[in-house]
């Protein structure tokens, strides 16, 4: 037999006056009416029985009073909720794991399924032995140990009401690392070490893991002794939710001067759905879909095309895309795309001549994006060059068979000279130089077909420690990338057109003739010029790791979330900004240094097929055991205060038929 | 026309029923002075009543010579002695007979004063004493009928409370009076302290002893309801009761059993009880009740 306490202590304030009360109550009523009568002789003996014992007299005599505490006393003990622990009641240690994952926030009936976790949490919890002690862990696609082991109930009711709902991905990982950390110590043995001795021991644990499904594990994780009970919430009724697993906008390739936005919508509910879409342009609408049927557990892409001639009112700008659908889930109904300005890319070359870098700098493409000047080497001498390097005026500086005193506040690519730094080494002049690979995964040389390109005479590179090798040959790396104070210095080991002592020109390479070299210089006007690299923004997932560029290296950004909420962010290591804070669903947006403007924007967006498939399974996969759902909580304790209650209420009866019939026992 | 005390206690007619009848006792007493009883003893009245042996010693005068004469042996006339009675009324004047309706006290008086006056009729000495008589002046020994006014101005006087306990009144009575007679005790015996020892010193005296227990009307059929704190007139005794229907049962069975035991007590000890209440009419009582006990005729 075992106790619980389910009152607070101004609840058992007023429980406990209670008896007080009525014995209070009682000597009041007691105020008997006096009678005077010519002699009590009769009566005393008529009543003398009672005297024979005096406690037993008032007992009797107080029935009522006697009925009434035993009536109290009654529901104070059930209140203390008398029981027997059906099972073994011996310290039990329970994990319980609770999802608090975009999907969870899926609304079943009245409450939201956290709720209903939270609630059945917390049943578990009234229903521990007192020997037992608990440990919570709240896991979207992190988890967080929200109180560690204690068997103080109450702590861990509220610490339990803490978890609120967060918009992220389920990942079960490092929920299960957490909770095995005392079930599996881990065990390194070393023959005659007397240490080992000292190991922990195991401690066999119940694993509760209060989800919707929709778990993912990266690794294959071993349970060891972890007993894991799978109780699925929000199973109680089919789902009926769809939602929005991806949305895009770029730029059509095939066709200039259009826009395309896509989505991808998923109907995980059990009847085919059918809704409207809506596509907004920074609160404007700018086209609609009627009637979209989605079939049940069907996917659908939808695409909508928005004309460039609208094109200067969304240069820059949001597109929100909306599903009108009332569903379980609200939150995946919509989604953003972001489109950042243009920028205007300002290039500096300097060359004694290059025929074919000047005529690859004058495409359209390029034309539009960059503006950018030649000059020659004595350029390098004037004050105007000093003025432009110094003051990060321009965002590349092209050094083509030449280079400066010092280095400028700018990108670099240096062609067939080294930077004036130390750090960057040259092999011997060699040739001939077969090129062999470029690095596609990088995105100055991606796309690059280098394979034909053939190459006079070149030098091996090496750079400070950092550098990136994006094209390698038989002398080793003829191009490499590094980086110097937020800049990045590109580096090529050969050059295009060489002089020769005569001042004739010679070609050196025959690249230019090849596809790949407009493109290879589209690409530095692009990722060197700052040519503000994608027009459309990548969107991300709550939660997500977001890494913030900027154009000049200011010492901090801001960001403000979609709740007006602002954080500054120092500036990292390659002129990057770690944005870890993407919580909310939306917009966020970047101020620049000191900048009053928004200079960037990017959303964030729940666009997972796994939050917006609501359905609930039958079991989960954890590491090498499949755990099937369970209802362990009917197995707890058998309690008694129904029947107490039961008791107390025959108690009441009896003594109103005592009242009413006045009969004296 | 004003009141008279008489009037109070004793009706006219009443008073006309009482003329005819006589007290009457089962010993045989010694009258002090010649009365208009026959007395049981042979005394000296005219009336002839029996013969008896001379023996020697006895009075020369009441010799029959006649009868010697024919005989030649002496035989003693013997005659109907006449004497007079001692009648004693003992009422008891505690706080508790000031109940009913009419009170027991008033019933207790007029019953003494009845009584009395019977026995003023018959040349009786009389004398009415409450309990409590030995807190106060003695109570006047009346004789003849002419006295029925002293009788019930003495009756009159008496008013509750003035107790003395019925054992202690019972004693002062026994040292005051220490006469044969009759005595009538009317009181309602509810004495905390019990009634035994007072009826047994009263039996040790040389007296025929008559009970009449009166009960009020609420003693005996109680109509109370409740929660009550009962009071004891006499003492401030309390008791707290709860009145209910096994409670009042159970009342009704001491009562019964307390009437039983005084019963019981009394034939045992040669004493003639009657229990009576207050509101029975005096005259029936003494015609009817009190005949039957003979205590009148």
């Amino acid at each position: 037999m075992s106790f619980l306490n389910s009152l607070s202590f101004l609840g058992w304030g007023v429980l406990l006056s209670v008896p007080p009360l009525i014995v209070l109550l009682y000597f009041l009523k007691l105020k008997r009416a006096p009678l005077v009568v010519p002699s009590t002789y009769l009566w005393s003996r008529a009543i003398e029985d009672m005297h024979v014992n005096t406690i037993w007299q008032k007992l009797r005599r107080n029935i009522l009073l006697w009925l009434q505490l035993l009536f109290v006393a009654l529901l104070i003990l059930a209140v203390l909720r008398p029981g027997n622990q059906a099972m073994q009641a011996t310290q039990e240690r329970l994990v319980l794991l609770i999802d608090q994952s975009a999907s969870m926030n899926a609304s079943v009936g009245s409450e939201t399924r956290l709720e209903i976790a939270k609630r059945r949490a917390t049943e578990l919890i009234d229903g521990m032995s007192p020997e037992s002690v608990a440990m919570i862990i709240s896991f979207a696609d992190e988890a967080r140990v929200v109180q560690s082991y204690t068997n103080n109930r109450a702590l861990l009711r509220r610490k339990l009401d803490q978890i609120q709902p967060t918009n992220r991905l389920t990942q079960l990982d490092e929920a299960l690392q957490a909770a095995s950390g005392l079930a599996n110590p881990p065990q390194t043995y070393e023959e005659g070490n007397p240490n080992a001795l000292g190991l922990a021991q195991p401690l066999e644990a119940r694993l509760y893991l209060f989800t919707d499904g929709g778990v993912q594990l990266d690794s294959e994780f071993s349970l060891g002794n972890l007993k894991p009970e799978y109780i699925p919430v929000g199973n109680q009724r089919l789902p009926n939710n769809v939602g929005i697993v991806a949305f895009a906008a770029d730029e059509n390739p095939e066709q200039a001067g259009q826009i395309q936005a896509f989505a991808q919508l998923f109907n995980s509910s059990d009847d085919p759905q059918v809704f409207d879409l809506e596509l907004f342009m920074e609160g404007d609408l700018l086209d609609a879909r009627s009637d979209v049927e989605l079939a049940p557990g069907a996917t659908a892409s939808v695409s909508f095309d928005v004309s460039r001639s609208v094109e200067d009112s969304i240069a820059s700008g949001v597109l929100k895309l909306v599903m009108n659908i009332k569903d379980d889930l609200e939150i995946d109904n919509m989604a953003y795309a972001v489109f950042n300005t243009r920028k205007q890319s300002r290039i500096l070359v300097i060359t004694p001549g290059n025929d074919a870098l000047e005529l690859a700098l004058e495409t359209d493409e390029i034309s539009e994006f960059a503006r950018v000047r030649v000059e020659n080497a004595e350029f390098l001498e004037t004050e105007t060059y000093r003025n432009l390097t110094e003051t990060t005026a321009v965002d590349l500086v092209i050094y083509d068979r030449c280079k400066p005193e010092k280095m400028p506040m700018a990108n670099t690519l240096f062609w067939g000279q080294l930077p004036p730094l130390e750090t960057w080494k040259q092999g011997p002049l060699s040739s001939p130089v077969v090129l062999i690979d470029a690095d596609e995964t990088h995105p100055l040389v991606e796309w690059l077909e280098l394979g034909e390109v053939l190459v006079a005479e070149g030098f091996q590179v090496t750079g400070p420690p950092g550098t990136l090798n994006l094209i390698s040959s038989n002398l080793g790396s003829v191009m490499a990338i590094g980086q110097r104070l937020g800049f990045e210095d590109a580096v090529i080991g050969f050059e295009i057109v060489t002089a020769t002592e005569d001042g004739k020109k010679l070609a050196n390479t025959d690249w230019p003739r090849h596809l790949s070299f407009p493109m290879f210089i589209q690409n530095v006007v692009n990722y060197l010029g700052n040519a503000a690299g994608l027009n459309a923004q990548k969107s991300y997932l709550p939660g997500e790791n977001i890494e913030i560029r900027t154009v000049v290296p200011y010492e901090s950004i801001t960001v403000e979330a979609p709740d007006q909420q602002r954080k500054s962010i120092r500036r990292g290591r390659q002129n990057t900004y770690q944005f870890t804070d993407s919580r909310d669903l939306g917009i966020y947006k970047v101020y620049e240094g000191e900048d009053r403007f928004v200079d960037q924007q990017f959303a964030v967006n729940l666009t997972s097929r796994e939050e917006s498939d609501l359905r609930v399974p039958d079991s989960l996969e954890l590491g090498y055991e499949e755990v099937q759902a369970g209802q362990a909580l009917e197995l707890g304790r058998q309690e008694y205060w129904k029947w107490l209650l039961m008791l107390s209420l025959i108690i009441l009866g009896v003594e109103w038929y005592i009242y009413n019939r006045r009969i004296y026992i | 026309m004003p009141r008279t005390p008489s009037q109070d206690l004793l009706s006219p007619q009443l008073l006309a029923q009482l003329e005819r009848l006589e007290l009457v006792t089962r010993k045989v007493f010694r009258g002090r002075m010649k009365g208009e009883r026959r007395s049981q003893r042979k005394g000296q009245s005219v009336e002839f009543a029996d013969f008896r042996n001379y023996v020697p010693g006895d009075d020369l005068r009441f010799i029959d010579w006649n009868l010697y004469a024919r005989l030649d042996r002496l035989f003693l006339k013997l005659f109907l002695e006449e004497e007079d009675l001692h009648f004693y009324a003992l009422v008891d004047c505690s706080r508790s007979m000031d109940f009913g309706e009419p009170s027991k006290l008033t019933f207790a008086k007029q019953l003494a004063a009845s009584l009395g006056y019977i026995g003023l009729c018959r040349a009786d000495r009389v004398k009415v004493e409450s309990l409590a008589s030995g807190l106060r002046s003695a109570a006047p020994s009346l004789r003849g009928k002419s006295s029925l006014r002293r009788l019930i101005d003495h009756v009159d006087q008496f008013t509750p409370g003035e107790d003395q306990g019925l054992l202690e009144g019972v004693r002062q009575f026994c040292l005051r009076n220490p006469g044969q007679g009759i005595l009538v005790l009317i009181t309602d015996l509810m004495d905390k302290s019990g009634y035994e020892s007072a009826l047994r010193l009263l039996v040790s005296q040389r007296i025929d002893v008559y009970v009449i227990h009166v009960l009020s009307q609420e003693e005996i059929n109680p109509e109370v309801q409740g929660d009550l704190r009962l009071v004891d007139s006499e003492d401030q005794d309390q008791a707290e009761v709860t009145i209910s229907r096994p409670l009042l049962q159970k009342y009704e069975r001491t009562l019964r059993a307390f009437v039983g035991s005084a019963r019981d007590f009394c034939a045992k000890r040669g004493i003639t009880y009657l229990q009576t209440t207050s509101h029975q009419p005096i005259d029936q009582l003494v015609a009817h009740y009190l005949r039957q006990r003979g205590l009148v005729r």
